[in-house]
């Protein structure tokens, strides 16, 4: 069996040991949750720029020019539809026509003249209309794109903001790891030291131990026991003040000792009274 | 190990099973609100340009045919059935037609983007609604009502008079006495230019 001198250093020991791992733990547990959430953001972060990237591309002057031609493209459709099916309100051609012939065929030609402003006119009209219409066709298609593409953003913020808002309880919750360890770090080293004291004061009553405990303080405070050295300084190797810029007259030197004086520490005895 | 672990008691682990159980919940939700409005596609509001065309065309036809009709009845009782202002009348006319039938295809397609518009109100509406309450199935019931409360036809407003250069002619004409057997065709005439007004007759009966 270990002395009490032994086992109250490995009590110590042991628990700082013990207080170093749970710290070491518990930096582990709160840079893992950190990472995760990182991970994570990272995640949301990378949703999001797609969805910017997407609205970006979208807004491109490639896919403007031809969301454009496109808008157009369809209302030019519609107006050559509806013009095409403007028909003239009288029927002033062929062999139905009853009269002059040749007067018929000039009112035809004015028929036909007049049809055919009507209709240039309102193809022109369309054509302009179109432009100008096809425009804010697209616009609206971008509004509405945009809208949706802000949806998602303002989803994914939410998601970010709710995940990073776990992340607080969880750096809580991983800055405790190890708790336990850290307990038993704690009880080790007091243990470590009571076990010390104790030993110092012979609760073990034991006269060795007391003796061993009392070393062990003195050895702590004044070196090992018995004797120790102090050096002396003496005048036959001091050298002159004066090589170090020195007033007055003197001696003064370190370098070499003269044997030096020894005094005697006694061992001693503290006493502990334990109880009443 | 008894001093191994520690600090699992915290909560943070079911705070996080219910954040992402509630982004599991608004993704859910989102999605069906999606699977609901799915319905208003590019065919939906082709539909609606479609029925609104529908609806209108046959009042502008109409529109045309009688003011045709009775600018041809004028003209005839005029004795300018066969005539140059017969031709301009009836490019003005047919200028008209076209203008109407665009005016109709525009009108058709601003029904198309207003339902495209007031449906994606109801759903910004509902997603948001879901944001606020996570709660998906409320999000789904919600969304199939809306949806099928915009999948109803609303109503259209009927065609005002859009011939009204050639009503417009033809009432100056009959106000001027044109109609009355006096003067004839002289009001007409004169209104459009031909020659000098009359100033016997019926002519003089306003």
């Amino acid at each position: 069996m270990c002395d009490p001198v032994t086992a109250s250093i490995a009590l110590t020991v042991a628990g700082t040991a013990s207080q170093a791992a749970a710290a070491n733990q518990a930096k582990k547990a709160m840079q893992g949750a950190q990472a995760a959430e990182r991970i994570r953001q990272k995640g949301y972060q990378d949703e999001s720029s797609a969805v910017q990237a997407g609205s970006e591309a979208r807004m491109s002057k490639a896919n403007q020019d031809q969301g454009q031609a496109e808008a157009e493209a369809s209302r030019n459709a519609d107006y050559a539809a509806a013009n095409a099916a403007a028909q003239a309100p009288t029927a002033t051609e062929g062999a139905n026509l009853a009269g002059d012939q040749s007067a018929n065929a000039i009112i035809a030609s004015e028929n036909a003249r007049a049809s055919q402003n009507a209709l240039g006119y309102a193809g022109q009209q369309g054509n302009a209309k179109a432009a100008l219409r096809g425009f804010g066709d697209l616009q609206l298609g971008n509004a509405l794109a945009n809208a949706r593409a802000m949806e998602q953003q303002r989803q994914l913020g939410n998601f970010m903001q709710g995940s990073s808002g776990v992340l607080g309880l969880e750096m809580d919750e991983a800055s405790q790891k190890g708790a336990g360890l850290k307990t038993l770090g704690s009880l080790l080293s007091t243990a470590g030291g009571i076990a010390g004291m104790g030993a110092g004061a012979g609760w073990w009553g034991a006269k060795d131990a007391a003796t061993a405990g009392n070393a062990v303080n003195n050895a702590a405070i004044f070196g090992p026991a018995g004797s120790t050295t102090v050096p002396q300084f003496t005048s036959a190797n001091l050298l002159p003040a004066t090589q170090y810029g020195m007033l007055g007259t003197g001696l003064f030197n370190n370098a070499k000792q003269v044997p030096p004086l020894t005094y005697n520490i006694p061992n001693f005895k503290p006493t502990f009274k334990l109880g009443k | 190990m008894c001093f191994g672990g520690g600090g699992g008691d915290g909560g943070a682990a079911q705070a996080r099973a219910d954040e992402e159980a509630r982004q599991g919940r608004l993704k859910e939700g989102t999605a069906r609100i999606d699977t609901e409005f799915s319905k208003f596609d590019d065919n939906f509001y082709k539909g609606r340009k479609q029925a609104y065309t529908n609806f209108a065309m046959p009042q502008l036809s109409d529109q045309y045919r009688q003011t045709g009709d009775q600018l041809a009845y004028s003209l005839a009782r005029s004795g300018l059935g066969q005539s140059s202002e017969s031709a301009r009348q009836g490019g003005m006319l047919q200028r008209d037609n076209a203008m109407a039938r665009q005016q109709i295809a525009d009108a058709a397609t601003g029904e198309a983007q207003k339902a495209r518009q007031s449906i994606e109100d109801s759903r910004y509406n509902l997603v948001n609604q879901l944001q606020a309450t996570s709660d998906p199935q409320m999000a789904a019931s919600n969304a199939m009502r809306q949806a099928n409360s915009l999948s109803m036809q609303t109503g259209f407003s009927p065609l005002a008079n859009l011939f009204q250069n050639t009503t417009g002619v033809l009432a100056a004409a009959n106000q001027a006495g044109a109609y009355s057997g006096g003067p004839g065709m002289g009001a007409y005439k004169d209104y459009f230019g031909f020659g000098k007004p009359s100033t016997a007759g019926n002519r003089t009966e306003r």
